[in-house]
């Protein structure tokens, strides 16, 4: 039987995104609902459908309604916040090696510190930091631990400051934990010195999947320059590792397109149900929504190559450390996790480096 | 010379050298000509660009019709240059195929169009259409050449 290949989807996604910003007319608006009801089609299936669909799903704020509402289709793989909390956690390698890494870094460089305020950037409901603080426990010489969360929403912070309570009586040396509810570009030294008081010890600072939510490069700098001042012995930097802050439309779709397919593909490949593995779809349907479907000056979902946040870090007097651990996991999954002669450990998944593990400490202490 | 009959809507041309051929336009506005030839029972429909939703469905509906009143056994659909079609008109074009297949249709032979979202449309047909009555080419050439064997 002759029949004939099927189209590419990203082909045709990629024409749609060329008509941005004026060209959606109506013939337009019958393209991408054509598209949208191909990849409505067995869409449960396939990862470049769904993904396809939630970026067109993103580009409603700038084309308006068409034929078909994909809300009514995507509805049914949402899931409730704790099977996707539970999900990133303990599923999602990214997170959850993302995580175990960095919490190694940071045990490793407290090994003979008796005293340190660690600075959490972005704590949330604190997971990573309970396991930093029950690795912790295996080092005998540490004696206070002060955890300064910073987190801009009250109830991730409520949640947090529940779960530091719960393990404080677990914990072999003294701890305290103070929660600041702010925006990470909102922090200043006035307060930091506040929330800190008087204390001999070491800083070591951790921001997992944070700093790419502020807005501009100079707060971004500003927020480093900050960091650099408090001299920490170290700053552990998890990134997504790829431009989203770009500011031209077409080529931040071409970055997001090829980031989320292999993000999907890794999520395919995850030994979970399909539901869940739609609703993890879906999660990162709401980063999508940010970096396509936004004016540029109301997107958070900025992400920057790891090339960038190391010319920043170096920018603002510190000096980034490749070949930072001894033994790297075997994760599986097709992730392969190596060090970057850029200066990083990268998470590889097919060609792409997807995710970023930066680690420096302050010039005057590396000398 | 040409001849002038009374055949449905539209003009009916005889050619001199072949009595049993009559080459007929059936249907045509500017996105869409629709051509009868009686010698091989075959019906031609060559769609240009993007056509409105009201004009696609009343050229199937003149396909249908046609049908119904004389002896159509293969149809080619040149969607070579064809704009995208609405999926709820994609959707219209598959519901007739039942009746086209009742009244004497063996086979139909669309050439793939250029146009990528026309190829989705088309894909949307096929994949409602599984059929060997119904296949794909790339040129009127390959696909007139497969029906004249059908």
């Amino acid at each position: 039987m002759r029949t004939f290949p099927s189209p590419s989807i990203y082909n045709a996604l990629d024409c749609i995104m060329s008509y941005y910003p004026d060209r959606f007319t109506d013939i337009a608006k019958i393209e991408i609902e054509t598209l949208l009801s191909h990849c409505l089609e067995n869409i449960h299936n396939d990862s470049e459908k769904f993904l396809t669909t939630l970026i067109i799903k993103s580009l409603r704020n700038l084309v308006g309604p068409t034929g078909i509402d994909e809300h009514i289709y995507l509805k049914k793989y949402e899931i409730t916040q704790i099977e996707l909390f539970n999900l990133l956690i303990k599923e999602f390698p990214f997170v959850k090696w993302g995580h175990e890494i960095s919490n190694s870094i940071m045990f490793n460089k407290l090994t003979n510190i008796n005293k340190v305020i660690i600075i959490d950037i972005g704590i949330g409901q604190g997971i990573q930091m309970l396991n930093l603080l029950n690795k912790l426990k295996q080092n005998k010489k540490i004696e206070q631990v002060i955890l300064l969360g910073i987190e801009p929403f009250k109830d991730a912070l409520l949640a947090a400051s529940m779960n530091m309570n719960n393990i404080k009586k677990e914990l072999p040396f003294d701890f305290e934990f103070i929660p600041l509810q702010t925006f990470a570009q909102d922090i200043d030294l006035k307060t930091l010195n506040e929330c800190i008081g008087e204390f001999e010890g070491e800083i070591i600072i951790n921001a997992s999947l944070a700093l790419h939510h502020i807005q501009t490069l100079e707060e971004r700098i500003h927020v480093l320059n900050i960091f650099r001042i408090l001299n920490p012995i170290g700053i552990v930097l998890v990134e997504a590792n790829i431009d989203h802050f770009e500011p031209d439309f077409y080529r931040r779709f071409q970055n997001c397109y090829q980031h989320y397919y292999h993000i999907f593909q890794v999520i395919d490949s995850l030994n979970i149900d399909n539901h869940a593995r739609s609703g993890l779809k879906l999660f990162f349907g709401r980063e999508i929504e940010d970096i396509i479907g936004k004016n540029n000056n109301d997107r958070y979902e900025k992400h920057e190559p790891a090339f960038r946040w190391i010319e920043k870090l170096i920018h603002c007097g510190f000096n980034v450390r490749n070949n930072f651990l001894d033994k790297l996991p075997d994760i599986g999954g097709g992730i392969e996790i190596g060090f970057n002669d850029q200066g990083f450990l990268g998470f590889t998944f097919s060609t792409d480096t997807l995710l970023s593990v930066i680690y420096a400490e302050s010039s005057s202490r590396s000398i | 010379m040409y001849k002038y009959c009374k055949q449905s809507v539209n003009v009916v041309f005889l050619n001199s050298n072949d009595l049993n051929y009559i080459h007929m336009i059936v249907h045509s506005n500017n996105n869409v000509k629709i051509e009868y030839d009686s010698a091989k029972k075959r019906l031609t429909q060559t769609w240009i660009g993007f056509i409105q939703s009201k004009d696609f469905r009343i050229a199937i509906d003149a396909t249908v019709e046609f049908a119904e009143k004389n002896l159509v056994q293969t149809i080619v659909s040149d969607t070579l240059l064809q704009g995208v079609v609405k999926p709820e008109d994609t959707g219209y074009a598959n519901s007739v195929m039942p009746k086209l297949i009742g009244r004497g249709l063996k086979a139909m032979a669309f050439v793939i169009p250029e146009n990528i979202f026309t190829q989705l449309s088309l894909k949307k047909f096929a994949d409602n259409e599984k059929s060997d009555k119904v296949q794909y080419f790339k040129s009127t050439k390959e696909a007139n050449a497969w029906l004249d064997k059908v």
